[in-house]
């Protein structure tokens, strides 16, 4: 199998501003591996780090200490046009430009591939228009962004993000404002995705529930405890997931 | 959008601008025959008549200036709208031309005070010495909120840093006003009120060539004014240097606003409205089209209050800042309530 995402000793977290610098890990040291085709969510309660380690793997923010490989790369070693080939992500941002259609915006998918002038060769096009069918939205193609629902913009998201073609996808919390049918739907995209493209997909979610029913693996993460990785079999059986979320009550 | 209708929009664009630049070719406060105004354009004879002395001296002049300050502002406008995501967005939200004021204001008031004399009676000198005074004001905030630029995370924050810098230049020009004499406060009131005029036909070359300069120089940056519609994070996931791009389109709107500004004073309303009108008339956030549009747009703007301020009868010309929101803010009210009509699709 090939490696697709590997964290190691990674210490993720903020320098803290003032005179003293001081450093503020929130976890320690992150040892963890994500195979090519696999798909992982990271879940853990409020303040665990999940976005800062996601905003860390997407070379938004440094790394305190520990390395980063992308495909076998170390992110260090990437620039911002590099990386934009290997990884995308997908936000909860909201994007409320007035006259983005979708078609325009799943568009920017390709722009790390085109020119200056943003002239789109046939094989462009080919994928964003195969993006759009694999996110279920090409009939949607013309209309604004901002005219759907939350559920369409999360997988107008989704389509930019293949249209990206990255071997690799991060999605920050993508049920976030989606009702329960919605999510559910949305999950089983993603699976269907993982398993019909071979792409590495890791999402964040608090939403348990729903993700131990559709993930391979699961990584849990809690202030000041190691990032654990297992099936989510596993983690339910030994307890895990009740230390990890502090529902430990009766010991 | 389809491409026909792309360029029959673009064709009837270039026609107006065309129309419109005879028209103020044609009238003005002096009322000079057509048959007058073609012999004077076309004829060999370098004739130093009154009719020649007012159309290559006066109204010419005053086209290219409205021209490259319309195309100008609504770029800059566009510039900062895109980057701040922020519909209010325009060239004086970061006080570069409140910084022009203040420069002004402290040639006219502080010369007035202490070396009594009025740069505004000193005539080419005095309005040359004005400009400097704007463009060295102007000059300044913009280093300032570039070293500004590199100190903040957040594009928020450099925002209110430029609104708190426009209050800080605002209040200090307040009180300079308040300690100088009334021919002062009258000279800086009129130049405030904005003209097309204060270009003398020697400064014209240089200050087209800088325009144009800054007006080819945003075309380059429509893709990664495409990426920053997204926000911040989107556009970096899509390998845009976020952090060398908001220095790059500050400083292009900054030099912009501080050139025109300079020339012609802080004129208002056409860098704020302008990208709205093109944006509603393409239907689209591609810079690559809306860049062109708020160009067309911004010269339309600026040809038809130029004419108006002018027209024949009233006597001199009518302050521009009065005359560009007078025209301008209904047109925009009745585009934003034609945009609510048609809410989603795109033809």
């Amino acid at each position: 199998m090939t490696e697709m995402l590997k964290l190691h000793q990674l210490q993720i977290g903020y320098k803290a501003q003032g005179k003293h610098k001081e450093v503020v890990a929130l976890t320690p040291p992150i040892e963890a591996l994500v195979n090519k085709g696999e798909m992982v969510a990271l879940s853990g309660p409020n303040g665990a780090g999940k976005s800062t380690l996601f905003r860390t793997i997407a070379g938004m923010q440094p790394a305190l200490n520990g390395r980063i490989e992308i495909a076998g790369k170390a992110l260090k070693s990437l620039n911002l046009h590099q990386l934009s080939k290997l990884l995308s992500i997908v936000f909860t941002d909201r994007i409320s430009e007035a006259y983005l259609t979708v078609f325009d915006l799943v568009a920017t998918g390709r722009y790390p591939y085109i020119n200056q002038w943003m002239k789109m060769n046939q094989a462009d096009k080919q994928i964003i228009t195969e993006s759009m069918e694999m996110a279920g939205i090409e009939q949607f193609a013309s209309r604004l962004f901002r005219s759907l629902s939350d559920g369409e913009k999360q997988k107008v998201l989704i389509a930019k993000a293949l249209a990206q073609d990255t071997p690799l996808i991060l999605f920050d919390e993508p049920a976030a404002f989606l009702d329960y049918p919605s999510k559910l739907n949305l999950l089983k995209l993603l699976k269907k995705l993982s398993a019909d493209t071979q792409k590495t997909i890791l999402l964040s979610s608090h939403d348990l529930d729903m993700i131990l029913k559709h993930v391979d693996t699961l990584w849990l993460m809690a202030p000041k405890l190691p990032l654990i990785s297992g099936t989510p079999k596993q983690m339910i059986e030994n307890k895990t997931i009740d230390r990890y979320f502090g529902l430990a009550y009766e010991g | 959008m389809s491409n026909k209708r792309l360029v029959s929009i673009f064709l009837l664009i270039g026609l107006g601008i065309i129309l419109l630049m005879m028209a103020n070719i044609l009238w003005g406060s002096v009322l000079i025959e057509p048959q007058k105004v073609i012999q004077v354009l076309f004829s060999d004879e370098k004739g130093f008549t009154g009719e020649s002395l007012i159309i290559w001296d006066y109204r010419i002049p005053q086209l290219l200036v409205a021209v490259f300050a319309g195309a100008g502002l609504a770029v800059a406008g566009l510039l900062l709208q895109t980057l701040f995501r922020n519909p209010l967005a325009d060239p004086s939200i970061l006080g570069i031309s409140s910084g022009a004021s203040l420069g002004v204001a402290l040639l006219l008031f502080l010369s007035g005070s202490f070396a009594g004399s009025l740069i505004s009676s000193l005539g080419w000198i005095g309005n040359l010495g004005i400009s400097l005074a704007a463009m060295a004001g102007a000059v300044a905030v913009l280093f300032f909120l570039m070293a500004a630029s590199s100190r903040v995370n957040h594009i928020v924050s450099l925002l209110i840093i430029g609104i708190m810098i426009a209050y800080l230049a605002g209040s200090i020009t307040g009180l300079l006003r308040f300690y100088s004499r009334k021919e002062d406060i009258q000279a800086f009131v009129i130049w405030g009120m904005g003209t097309f005029s204060g270009v003398s036909r020697a400064q014209i070359p240089y200050f087209v060539t800088a325009i144009s300069i800054g007006l080819i120089f945003s075309v380059f940056l429509s893709k990664s004014l495409n990426l920053l519609l997204l926000g911040e994070r989107y556009a970096e996931n899509l390998g845009l240097n976020t952090h060398l791009i908001t220095r790059i389109v500050i400083l292009l709107a900054g030099y912009l606003t501080a050139i025109i500004t300079a020339y012609a004073g802080p004129i208002a309303f056409i860098g704020l409205a302008v990208p709205h009108i093109a944006r509603n008339l393409f239907k689209t956030s591609n810079h690559l089209v809306l860049i062109p549009a708020s160009i067309g747009t911004g010269i339309i703007l600026a040809l038809v209050c130029n004419l108006i301020a002018r027209l024949p009868g009233i006597e001199g010309s009518l302050p521009i800042n009065a005359v560009t929101s007078l025209i301008g803010a209904p047109f925009v009210i009745a585009v934003m309530l034609r945009q609510h009509r048609s809410n989603s699709l795109v033809s």
